[in-house]
């Protein structure tokens, strides 16, 4: 998977509210410009306290969910009661970008990890690209994200959002991601992570406005 | 050897020259560019345009530039790419137009007229040109607003965004454009959309 990608996702969306990370991505598996799989997980729980979601080619973070399930099966046989959190497997999972880069055979994601950072007891949100660029912030977007989710985020994020209307907010951008990416879908997954608790909703469907006078009866 | 040279139109004389340049020369002199954000918006009754303020060549060469240029007394034209080329071409299209309406006795020109004229110049030059404009009035038949890329293409919508901060323009009035706007809530989303193009591009 040097090259190019074959099976894509598009873009993610994630920020913080107060008191969790709340992570959301289309169910489009992209081949090429084939709308192909319309029912692709992009938001997987990655250990106990952590949410992690890709974008970018589905075999690679194939890859990366069987890592996952070793880190977390090692880290269940230390029976140590103390688990990998979301800024471990960030961290990690950067370094593993960046190696895989220098060896010019990169694993084609740019990946957000979000959740409860117990050692902290914060919610931690972080993203890291597909050469190892990583890096925290309360709002995240790759890919097209970056361009039309993120400038909405930092417009409408405070300290003290409340989960509706983080969850508004998201929902926001990615409805503005379905209109003008040409590579996604209005059916999208949800997930939320607070301490001690994480939930991948069942994926809904968008409703999106098409009907402007403009559109219907178009001057000219 | 350059069909310009006997048909007209751009010289291309120096074509080979600045190959022979780019060569040797690590750092090309480039043309000045906006890296810009322009958007307009049709509301009940009329039409709003916006734009950034910035002229950036490899630093910020103006500060208070204007993108937004006259072409009639009813239509305005904001302009992003190479900031002379939007300049040159609102000016041709506002001449001609004035002409026409000397020809014509109107007092007001289409909106249709200036795009027309405009496209049929950028077509012309095969997107040499860089202007991506969006131009914007009210004529007597209505309130229009046409966007047109730099090698000629036109779409007719109710708002629109280009430049280099034209996603994060558009995200903010995909999510809160109606049908029917007042001129005041049309404003402040234009507003709204130039600044995410200022604070999160550029």
């Amino acid at each position: 998977m040097t090259l190019y990608p074959t099976v894509t996702g598009s873009s993610v969306v994630a920020c913080k509210y107060n008191g969790g990370v709340i992570i959301a991505c289309d169910t489009l598996g992209s081949y090429g410009s084939l709308a192909k799989f319309k029912d692709l997980r992009r938001v997987v729980k990655a250990n106990q306290s952590t949410l992690m979601a890709f974008d970018g080619e589905v075999s690679d973070f194939q890859l990366v969910e069987r890592y996952l399930r070793d880190i977390a099966q090692e880290d269940g046989f230390h029976d140590d009661g103390i688990f990998q959190g979301p800024k471990d497997t960030l961290t990690h999972f950067s370094r593993v970008m960046y190696q895989r880069r220098s060896k010019m055979n990169p694993l084609w994601n740019n990946l957000v990890v979000g959740g409860w950072e117990d050692s902290e007891d914060r919610p931690f949100l972080g993203t890291t690209d597909m050469i190892g660029t990583m890096y925290e912030d309360n709002v995240v977007a790759t890919g097209l994200g970056m361009h039309m989710a993120l400038p909405m985020l930092r417009a409408g994020w405070r300290e003290d959002l409340t989960e509706a209307e983080a969850r508004e907010l998201i929902l926001e951008t990615m409805k503005v991601l379905f209109y003008r990416d040409a590579w996604s879908l209005n059916r999208i997954v949800v997930a939320t992570c607070v301490k001690g608790d994480m939930k991948i909703d069942e994926p809904m469907e968008m409703e999106t406005q098409w009907r402007y006078q403009a559109y219907i009866k178009p001057p000219q | 050897e350059f069909p310009s040279s006997k048909y007209g139109g751009f010289d291309d004389s120096n074509q080979l020259r600045n190959m022979e340049l780019s060569k040797n020369l690590s750092n090309m002199p480039k043309a000045r560019q906006t890296g810009t954000t322009i958007c307009g918006l049709v509301f009940n009754g009329g039409v709003v345009l916006g734009a950034d303020t910035r002229a950036t060549g490899e630093q910020v060469v103006d500060k208070n530039c204007k993108k937004l240029h006259y072409v009639a007394p009813n239509i305005y034209c904001a302009g992003a790419g190479t900031a002379a080329d939007c300049r040159m071409v609102a000016r041709s299209v506002s001449s001609q137009l004035e002409l026409l309406r000397l020809e014509t006795g109107q007092t007001k020109s289409r909106v249709v007229s200036a795009t027309t004229l405009t496209r049929r110049h950028l077509f012309q030059h095969q997107g040499m040109i860089e202007a991506a404009l969006i131009i914007g009035g009210v004529d007597n038949v209505g309130a229009y607003l046409y966007p047109i890329a730099p090698h000629g293409s036109t779409d007719s919508v109710p708002f629109a965004t280009q430049g280099s901060g034209m996603l994060a323009a558009m995200s903010v009035i995909e999510s809160r454009y109606k049908d029917n706007l007042t001129e005041e809530e049309a404003v402040q989303i234009c507003s709204d959309a130039i600044l995410a193009g200022v604070f999160n591009d550029l």
